[in-house]
């Protein structure tokens, strides 16, 4: 580095340039001894020797070297002894890319300049890449041949490798910014770390400091004679406590050579396991905890510079930054993808609205379900005319007090129905209590809201039964009492008067309400009766509830008859039941025979009555009784239109 | 009885209970003018035949008396709902109508209809 040497101070015992060219032997060389110098060579060691740009001239048939001050750091450990050597002694290493330049200066006799020239040029030991900026030019020996090579140059390595760090910064931060991975940030940036320092193997390793464990996900090897560490976990202990202690230290620890360090521990084991014989390590601590670990490995020993360990902490600490920021990223789309399904997968509505009330965003169900977008004024237009200025004030009074909302209100649908729907929404206040949004959400609770509206209906219609069929009983009650009858005959009539009615209730309820068989109704009527002198036959028919028991009670008066006054009132009479069905309607006929001669009776009981006057309400037809002399007759006609239930409506 | 003798139309769809109030309302002097418990029959009824006062079950044979109670209001004719339901099953516009909750004793009846006739 010329500059940097120009600075530098010389040490007392260090030996001036002019001295050491005054006291050289050059009469030992071709060059002759001084006072014999051609003009030009004098002229040429005058601009040398006074010139603080690094100048040197290589003069004579083998091109000798003598240089001034400012040169001498040019060939490193190689001065003093250079002077007055041969070039191609002295440049040995790089003298098969200056030789043609030197040539092409002697043969075309004019100057060569250099910019950016790479020379491979050996320094303590080790070969390096040097760049130089440096021209050659002529000096003419008396002959007026070219006797000599003036040489001006400095040094622009340091300058050169800037450079193409920051080109490699600016490609590295290029890449990383296109990934949203972590791995994918990892393996790049360890590719091309590799690859600028020419190592062997370069990794990125997580460091799990609960467990003590150093792992490597994947890393980067030159070629497939490198061996990866990819899926290895190791002991952090391993490395021994020493190494431990380094790293958590955070510096950056570069070693030219394991074996060098003399470490019999087995901590250098693993170093020839893995075949590394040089490492840059870099450690990343992060509030005080060892958080991961970059390295550079190579399998021959290596003389670091500390560009290329600042690099690698450079490339350490940006890898950290993108795949903690990647990281971030992953778990935010994670949340943001979970908050998604968690909103948009559920059977509801989301929405948010501002401190002023006006809706900022609606999950796509509203949409679904109305056709309007929700957000805004939009909102109102979705919900059912007569519950919306319910809807409105509710959503007002929240927004003016701050309180939750809570409403239920039909929403229009876009098909023109109407769903029940609940809206809830919650205000999220800022530190100083202000509203900053309302989140709310919209659940269709239509099949709650209908099975209420049900049960309501089913309740009342309960209510409406159980009052009807007291009323029923009401009247069963003032009939039986009647008249001039005693108690006890009273309490008996009453008692199977509701037996009458309990048993028709029965066969309803066995068949949910819906109907009872004709035939059914017939024979429970008269089962408690002897029933071996019935005779009962007719078609199928399904009943109505209300026909079944009007005639399950007519049939009950009548049977009560029978067994008092009639056929069943002695050991031989017959009761034929038989019912036939025509285009309108039903005709019952019970027909009594064997009993005792039957004359009209005087005035007409309950019995009468319920037949004559009301089964013709209740069946919509004629109902009479013929006290024809072999036996009583009752014809009961019925509208079907009225009674029937028809089959396929049963459940 | 010192009451007017009322002729009253009966709209009642259980013959037992239309069979009652007949009795309850000859105890009480009056005259049943007519008996229906289907919709069609209690609207001829309403609409052709002569009376004072109407007693309305509300629900005949499952379809709902408001048509008759329509005709009758028409007419300007007073009536009165005997109703399992109470008073909530009565819709508008006849919500200010009186309303026999069923049962009822034949005093109440009584009461309603002197009530209804003062």
């Amino acid at each position: 580095m010329a500059s940097t040497s120009l600075q530098r101070p010389h040490s007392d015992d260090e030996m001036g340039m002019s001295a050491r060219i005054r006291a050289f032997d050059w009469a030992a060389t071709p060059v002759g001894p001084m006072r014999d110098w051609p003009q030009s060579l004098r002229f040429a060691f005058d601009l040398c020797e006074h010139s603080s740009f690094p100048t040197a001239i290589y003069w004579g048939p083998d091109l000798r070297l003598l240089y001034n001050d400012a040169w001498a750091p040019i060939p490193g450990e190689r001065h003093p002894a250079a002077l007055g050597q041969p070039a191609r002694e002295v440049w040995a290493d790089i003298w098969p890319i200056i030789e043609p330049q030197f040539r092409q200066v002697i043969e075309s006799k004019s100057g060569f300049a250099g910019y950016q020239q790479m020379l491979p040029m050996v320094r303590d030991g080790v070969e390096q890449e040097t760049y130089w900026n440096y021209s050659f030019t002529p000096l003419f020996g008396d002959d007026g041949e070219v006797a000599g090579v003036l040489n001006q140059g400095n040094e622009i390595t340091s300058t050169v490798l800037a450079e193409r760090r920051m080109a490699f910064q600016i490609a590295l931060a290029d890449r990383l910014r296109g990934f949203g991975d972590p791995e994918s940030i990892k393996a790049t940036a360890t590719a091309m770390l590799g690859e600028y320092l020419g190592a062997a193997r370069v990794g990125y390793a997580e460091i799990d400091a609960e467990q003590g464990l150093v792992s490597v996900r994947s890393d980067w090897t030159r070629d497939t004679g490198v061996r990866s560490l990819a899926g290895g976990n190791t002991a952090i202990q391993a490395f021994g406590p020493a190494a431990s202690q380094y790293l958590r230290s955070g510096e950056t620890l570069m070693v030219p050579d394991f074996r060098a360090l003399g470490d019999a521990s087995e901590a250098a084991d693993i170093w020839e396991r893995i075949g590394s014989r040089a490492a840059i390590i870099v450690p990343l601590v992060r509030e005080g905890e060892l958080k991961a670990v970059l390295y550079v490995h190579d399998e021959q020993p290596r003389e670091w510079k500390r560009s290329d360990a600042a690099m690698a902490r450079d490339v350490a600490e940006r890898t950290w930054e993108a795949v903690e920021r990647a990281q971030v990223e992953q778990s935010l789309r994670a949340s943001e993808d979970h908050y998604r399904h968690a909103v948009e997968l559920h059977p509801q509505v989301s929405w948010t609205a501002d401190a002023s009330g006006r809706t900022t965003l609606m999950s796509w169900h509203w949409e679904e379900w109305t056709g309007t977008s929700g957000v805004s004024d939009d909102w109102h237009d979705g919900i059912h005319p007569d519950d919306k200025a319910r809807q409105e004030e509710a959503w007002r009074r929240a927004v003016e007090t701050g309180e939750a909302y809570d409403v239920e209100y039909r929403l229009r649908r876009r098909d023109a129905g109407h769903r029940w729907v609940r809206s809830r929404a919650n205000p999220r206040r800022d530190a100083a209590g202000n509203i900053m949004l309302w989140y709310g959400v919209i659940e269709d609770i239509h099949d709650r809201k209908v099975a209420e509206e049900h049960q309501r209906l089913l309740i009342n219609e309960l209510n409406h039964r159980v009052k009807n069929t007291l009323a029923t009983v009401q009247a069963i009650a003032f009939q039986t009492l009647r008249g001039d009858i005693s108690l006890v005959d009273a309490r008996r009539r009453f008692e199977a008067r509701l037996m009458a009615l309990s048993r028709a209730h029965n066969l309803l309820t066995e068949q949910n309400w819906e109907g009872a068989l004709l035939e059914k109704v017939v024979r429970d009527a008269t089962e408690y009766l002897a029933q071996d002198r019935f005779e009962i036959s007719g078609d199928s028919l399904w009943l109505a509830p209300r026909a079944a028991l009007a005639l399950a009670l007519a049939l009950h008066e009548l049977g009560t008859n029978a067994a008092k006054y009639g056929a069943l009132s002695n050991e031989t009479g017959r009761v034929a039941i038989r019912w036939t069905m025509d285009a309108g309607g039903l005709r019952i006929d019970w027909k009594e025979q064997g009993g005792p001669r039957v004359a009209e009776p005087a005035g007409r009981g309950f019995g009468s009555r319920l037949i004559e006057r009301g089964l013709a309400a209740d069946l919509g037809g004629p109902a009479r009784l013929l006290f024809e002399p072999d036996g009583l007759r009752c014809i009961i006609e019925a509208s079907l239109q009225e009674i029937q239930v028809r089959e396929d409506n049963l459940g | 009885m010192a009451e007017r003798r009322l002729r009253i139309l009966v709209i009642e769809d259980e013959m037992l209970v239309a069979m009652n109030i007949e009795d309850m309302l000859l105890e009480l002097g009056h005259e049943v003018a007519g008996l229906a418990g289907r919709l069609e029959h209690a609207l001829a009824l309403a609409r052709d035949s002569a009376f004072d006062l109407a007693m309305l079950d509300v629900n005949l044979a499952g379809e709902p008396s408001f048509p008759v109670a329509q005709v009758l209001a028409e007419r300007g004719i007073p009536f009165l709902f005997a109703t399992g339901y109470g008073t909530k099953g009565i819709s508008e516009p006849y919500r200010d109508r009186p309303v026999l909750q069923k049962p009822f004793r034949a005093t109440d009846l009584s009461d309603i209809l002197r009530s209804m006739t003062v």
